[in-house]
């Protein structure tokens, strides 16, 4: 019986494979349980704890945001119906969409809004995202449906600041009686409740049948945790999950072999950057900052190291982020970067400490090493240092060691605005380089109340060519997020950010 | 008997002690500071801070542990810097699916590794005994995750006969555990075999064999009884080795069990999981070199409890 059944689903498979319109023609088919591989599992799904990637994405199943990004990454109506910015600058109304109830049957309205922003902004919640949340002066509740929020000062990137997985609603009488154990038991508005969930193994969940977006095909939703990249391909191409994340560029080919397997792909959020910290000699030299990024050959580590997942560019924020134009990278120069070298008074090169993370990045070693050898071409010695995560970012935080390191920054917002504050600002949390500029700091303050989309794009556009010009750093690539999935799988959708989304998904 | 349990009851405390000051000062040298690791990368100072304070991690460091001591021996482990959660949740089932492993690739290692063992020794340098050599070797030198993966490709990927990964019934089991105890198993299997043999060339088994004992006789119940000791000396120390080098094998098929859990715990700086895991894994270790200590009197009669 079992043997009929699966031949069966493999002809099924396979007439779909053939006949994609005809598929599309009978419509999505309603139930079913989607196996879902990933490396790590979730921290917390309590949205103001959650400070990890991993952690968004599998909160962002159950719980979801005001806004939603299209796309694009351009936020679009979701919890929220529609907004409008009065003539002050600073005030925003938002109208709420009716009839949406979390999964304890609490009513999700303003007052829910409310106490979701007031939890985060509350210092003795200890939230490690209150900071961004403090740009909001006031809430006030309208009526029902009906909330307005003001800023301190005229702040354009603040719809796409609701997006991120830190604002994602959750349901104010689960969070009163459960507090600090919230992550347990979760109550959002999403396509998804949690049904059950074992630390580091198991996340199962299952379909809201009252979602307010329509109806959801898949029954449950299995979110499994198998660490090794390989062991997870391996099940996906045996059968035994659906889909799988983050798939290793070395295994990629395989899947490719594989009929009745297909990629997901989304261009990512994340830039890897070769870090050089800009008050470190020589790196305080904008010449040698710029001889470093003719001598390194991002094309080269892209096609050969990461078997192509990944592009190119010339942005220091990848062009995914909705407000980022896409400048063209650098062209591989080893000349010309010898030349500057010399300009800068290192004609036979330079000795340097090179510190990569291991296992962090995809492929991270390897990348290292390549560049170590690109580098090497220009006589610039790297010697590699490679300690754990936390010991990286310390030596990073404390800035007299680490000259030159390898690190990949990505966007929790989605505004490229927010991480340019706290990524290039002089001395902004996540400011590695230590790069300072009065100038540009001042020219990044005028996008943040530029309330026109077009003068705030222009405005951008300008920030990215200065930093372009400045090199604060070497743009290596941005990342891809390559997922895998059964052909039998239909509706996943990949974001920049690494979200998955699930709610539209069903299986033949 | 009741006064050496008492007395090796009681040599645990200063064991205690010691591995709590010594887990507590090198969590705190090494770089890394755990309110980072937990505001993420793209934290501002601030966020750092409020982080910090709710960590405690603001207080001086004698308090720190002089607070962790206190809530420890009230059974309080404080909860995880990462998930929030009792540490005593978080280890506690991670701590029982290592065990289940632990156990079942022991039972492995030390049938397949006894048996082999002694099969060598009686027939030393024929086909069998080359050939256990020659698969001992491997299996030493075969890093567990390749030997894992191969074990994946062949019976679960190809055959189908077991799952790929995760917990559950028994099949999901065998794999894991004949990856863990194989090359525990050859270890046990080269030690049977030389201290068979050496107990072999003794006097008194050629006086056994004089007298006409049949060999099965002679073997089982004059010379494997005394090469016993050194084996069981052996299983003990693997037993501790099955329990903290299961990282990888965890990793590969998915076994949610406290190697991993301390690994990725070490690797985000979360303190008290890192403690209280040690810890743990610091009694496991006295308990078993205690029920081997027990298990030589057993054996070896001669040997006796004091």
């Amino acid at each position: 019986m079992k043997i009929r059944k699966r031949l069966l689903s493999s002809v099924v498979a396979s007439m779909v494979a053939l006949s994609a319109t005809a598929s599309l023609a009978e419509g999505p088919k309603s139930g079913g349980n989607l196996v879902y591989l990933t490396g790590t599992d979730a921290q917390t799904l309590d949205a103001h704890f959650a400070a990890d990637s991993i952690s968004g994405r599998a909160l962002v199943l159950i719980h979801e945001p005001l806004v939603f990004p299209d796309e694009e990454g351009v936020a679009q109506p979701y919890l929220a119906e529609s907004w409008e910015l009065g003539e002050d600058n600073v005030t925003w109304t938002m109208k709420l969409r009716q009839g949406v109830t979390f999964h304890d049957g609490t009513p999700f309205n303003a007052e829910a809004v409310k106490y979701n922003f007031d939890r985060i902004m509350d210092e003795k919640t200890g939230s490690p995202r209150r900071a961004r949340s403090l740009v909001i002066k006031e809430i006030k509740v309208i009526d029902d449906y009906t909330i307005t929020f003001e800023t301190h000062e005229p702040y354009a990137p603040f719809i796409n600041y609701l997006t991120g997985y830190n604002l994602a609603m959750m349901s104010p009488a689960a969070l009163a009686e459960h507090g600090d154990q919230y992550s347990r038991h979760p109550a959002g508005t999403g396509a998804f409740k949690l049904k059950s969930w074992t630390s580091g193994e198991l996340m199962t969940l299952e379909r809201n049948p009252d979602y307010w977006g329509g109806e959801v095909y898949l029954d449950t939703v299995e979110i499994k945790i198998v660490p090794e990249d390989s062991s997870r391909v391996i099940s996906l191409m045996a059968g035994e999950a659906d889909v799988v994340a983050n798939v290793p560029p070395i295994l990629l080919k395989r899947l490719q072999n594989d009929e009745n397997v297909k990629e997901v792909r989304a261009d990512g959020f994340r830039t890897m950057y070769l870090g050089l910290n800009n008050t470190l000699p020589p790196f305080d030299n904008r010449l040698v900052r710029e001889a470093m990024q003719y001598a390194v050959d991002a094309d080269a580590l892209v096609k050969g190291v990461l078997g192509g997942v990944g592009r190119t560019g010339g942005t220091f924020f990848s062009p995914a982020l909705p407000g980022t134009i896409d400048l063209p990278a650098t062209t591989y120069d080893p000349e010309k970067a010898k030349a500057l070298l010399a300009e800068a008074g290192y004609p036979d090169g330079f000795e340097t400490t090179f510190y990569a993370p291991t296992g962090r990045y995809l492929m991270d070693r390897q990348i290292s090493e390549a560049i170590q050898a690109q580098l090497a071409e220009v006589g610039i010695k790297a010697q590699i240092q490679s300690p754990d995560f936390a010991a990286f970012l310390a030596t990073l935080r404390e800035g007299e060691k680490a000259a030159m390191f390898f690190i990949g920054l990505g966007s929790p917002t989605g505004d490229p605005g927010l991480s340019l504050d706290g990524v290039l600002k002089c001395n902004a949390g996540s400011n590695f380089w230590k790069y300072c500029n009065a100038e540009l700091d001042a020219l990044m303050l005028t996008q943040r109340d530029a309330m026109d989309f077009d003068k705030r794009e222009a405005i951008l556009t300008e920030v990215f060519k200065k930093v372009r010009e400045e090199v604060p750093s070497v743009v290596l690539y941005y990342e891809e997020q390559v997922f895998a999935a059964r052909k039998n799988v239909h509706g996943v959708q990949v974001l920049g950010n690494e979200d998955i989304v699930l709610r539209n998904a069903w299986k033949d | 008997m009741t006064t050496f349990l008492l007395r090796r009851i009681l040599q645990l405390v200063p064991v205690l002690f010691g591995v709590s000051i010594a887990v507590f000062a090198m969590i705190h040298a090494i770089p890394g500071d755990p309110a980072e690791m937990v505001a993420g990368i793209d934290a501002t100072p601030h966020d750092v801070e409020i982080v910090r304070q709710r960590l405690g991690l603001d207080q001086p460091l004698l308090q720190q542990y002089l607070i962790f001591v206190g809530n420890a021996l009230t059974g309080d482990f404080g909860t995880s810097f990462r998930t929030g959660l009792p540490v005593s949740e978080e280890i506690m089932p991670r701590f029982y699916n290592t065990m289940v492993l632990s156990v079942a690739a022991l039972i492995i290692s030390v049938v397949v590794g006894f048996v082999s063992g002694v099969v060598s020794a009686v027939w030393k340098f024929s086909i069998f005994d080359n050939v256990s050599l020659l698969v001992s070797l491997i299996g030493l030198s075969m890093p567990p995750f390749f030997l894992g993966l191969v074990l994946l490709m062949v019976f679960s990927v190809d055959l189908g006969w077991f799952p790929m990964s995760g917990m559950g019934d028994w099949r999901h089991l065998v794999l894991p555990a004949v990856t863990l105890g194989l090359p525990s198993g050859a270890v046990v299997a080269r030690m049977t075999r030389s201290s068979l043999i050496d107990v072999l060339d003794q006097d008194y088994i050629r006086t056994a064999r004089a007298k006409g004992l049949p060999e099965y006789t002679v073997v089982n119940s004059h010379a494997v009884r005394n090469a016993l000791i050194p084996v069981i000396t052996i299983v003990g120390l693997q037993m501790g080795f099955l329990l903290g080098g299961a990282v990888v094998c965890e990793s590969v098929f998915a076994w949610p069990g406290i190697g991993r859990l301390t690994v990725q715990a070490i690797l985000a700086r979360d303190f008290p999981v890192i403690q209280a895991s040690v810890l743990l894994l610091a009694v496991i270790f006295v308990v078993v070199n205690f029920l081997t200590d027990l298990l030589y009197g057993v054996f070896d009669p001669r040997i006796k409890v004091q």
